[in-house]
């Protein structure tokens, strides 16, 4: 029967590491001590000043290593309607990247604990560029000063180290770009004690479309009994679910009535792009 | 703080008398009465996404020839315990896609051992307010290998509507556990190492 290895007494483990293992993850983790925040989660940049700007912290009590990388990608759904969005390694053809043209300065740092650092984005388009709105994700990868947990088998470690990456929307924006948006197809149907709406949507103009959708469920009378909203944003169709969870003891036929706004609190006004709004109300399937 | 206020300020009515001004009917105490509103309009964008690696996952005692799962969620076998990431300052109107990059095997130079991710006990979300341990929000265990990179879709975070208002702050803590198929030979002493990553994107 094999042994197992030994284990060094600084990293020997024991039934109560296990045990408080499990008590962290029942009781909550504690605060963390590597960290990292990113703002805004969105950067719309202008042909007129070809530069955005970042904000990291860290809140943590250790220094972070921080790495800022572009790749490319956008909310997209698969054939089961979930979306998503993948970061491709290659930019698919036809499509509108800004990858090969942004530039962070700087690219890698150290944070460290209590440090705020400030990360330009800057855009070197070709001199030709046609108008319109180009596509890019920025990436800022981070990974602990913390020497990652090494688990000592007598002469032989094992290390699984944790980073994190957190991607955000880079939009390069010149000259003439416009938006809106499209309902292709919607339904609605209850599901339980909720009504689930399916809706179809594309994006007109040549911009993302970026806005908040609300839905409301309307009682026979014409009154709103349960609603939610949600950001939108289509960079060409998405086809997205919406599910409005009713009031005890709501029966009777009802609608559900989708409300499409380019009204977004996350983002600066100058980088929504104003559009007409768009609604349309549906009957509810029992 | 998500929400737009509106601050109104309305300056104070200024009185002045046609006689101080030098203008108007001799003796008659003509009075304008001039104000002016100022709009203001203060939007408090939404705090920043914090991300924080929390542990490493931890394999514990390893033999040749064994196979030892660590789960993501406890009860952990003893001397193990999973990974974990937490994201903080969620909004409940923003969907988020989760995805992982996850080794194949810890390696040595030319040694490894194999280490795989398939499985829905080696993936657990926590999405909670007050405190993790309620996962008050929304909790739910999937397989980290069905969402790496690579793969079409992300894990997504759809923060259920009733779970709290739009200003909510909600934390999100990812755990993840794997196996780790110990050769049945000698292995080469020293360290063997693997990254794990964790992406967050938001679908915006």
């Amino acid at each position: 029967m094999p042994m197992p290895y030994r284990t060094s007494a600084a990293r020997r483990p024991r039934p109560a590491r296990a045990l408080l293992g499990a008590l962290a993850l029942l009781l909550g983790l504690a605060a963390p001590a590597t960290a990292v925040t990113v703002s805004p989660m969105a950067l719309m940049i202008d042909a007129r000043t070809r530069t955005g700007t970042l904000t990291l912290y860290n809140p943590g009590t250790l220094p972070e290593e921080i790495t800022i990388s572009f790749g490319f990608g956008y909310p997209k759904a698969d054939s089961a309607g979930n979306v998503g969005v993948q970061i491709l390694d290659s930019v698919p053809a036809g499509e509108p990247s800004a990858v090969e043209w942004m530039r962070a300065f700087p690219r890698r740092l150290v944070l460290q604990p209590g440090q705020r650092q400030v990360v330009r984005v800057m855009v070197q388009p070709p001199a030709d560029l046609a108008d319109g709105e180009y596509w890019s994700r920025i990436l800022v990868s981070s990974r602990g000063g913390l020497p990652p947990i090494e688990q000592t088998q007598g002469e032989m470690r094992l290390q699984l180290s944790v980073e994190t990456v957190l991607v955000l929307a880079a939009n390069y924006r010149k000259g003439e770009v416009s938006t809106g948006v499209e309902i292709r197809s919607a339904t609605a149907a209850r599901r339980g004690d909720a009504v689930e709406g399916r809706v179809e949507f594309a994006r007109t103009g040549n911009a993302a479309y970026l806005g908040t959708l609300r839905a409301e469920v309307l009682d026979a009378r014409g009154q709103v009994v349960a609603s939610t909203s949600e950001d939108l944003a289509v960079y060409r169709t998405l086809p997205r679910r919406v599910e409005v969870p009713l009031p005890a003891g709501v029966t009777g036929p009802l609608r559900l009535r989708i409300d499409v706004q380019t009204e977004r609190d996350d983002l600066p006004r100058a980088a929504v792009l104003p559009a007409a709004g768009v609604t349309r109300t549906l009957d509810v399937a029992p | 703080v998500n929400a737009a206020r509106r601050l109104r300020a309305v300056l104070p009515a200024l009185l002045l008398t046609a006689g101080a001004a030098g203008v108007g009917a001799p003796g008659a105490a003509a009075q304008a009465v001039q104000s002016a509103v100022v709009d203001m309009r203060v939007v408090v964008g939404p705090p920043p996404v914090l991300a924080a690696p929390t542990r490493d996952l931890y394999f514990g005692l390893v033999g040749p020839g064994q196979i030892i799962d660590v789960p993501a969620a406890p009860p952990y076998p003893a001397g193990t315990w999973s990974a974990g990431v937490r994201f903080e300052n969620l909004r409940k109107q923003v969907d988020y896609s989760v995805r992982f990059t996850l080794p194949t095997q810890v390696t040595r130079g030319a040694s490894s051992i194999p280490v795989s991710f398939v499985g829905t006990q080696f993936g657990f979300l926590c999405v909670w307010t007050t405190s993790a341990a309620t996962c008050n929000a929304l909790s739910a265990s999937f397989s980290p290998a069905t969402y790496q990179n690579t793969s079409p879709s992300g894990y997504l975070i759809d923060i259920p509507n009733g779970a709290g208002s739009n200003n909510t702050n909600f934390r999100a803590d990812v755990y993840v556990g794997g196996r780790l198929t110990v050769p049945n030979t000698q292995l080469l002493p020293g360290t063997y190492t693997a990254p794990l990553t964790v992406t967050l994107a938001a679908i915006n």
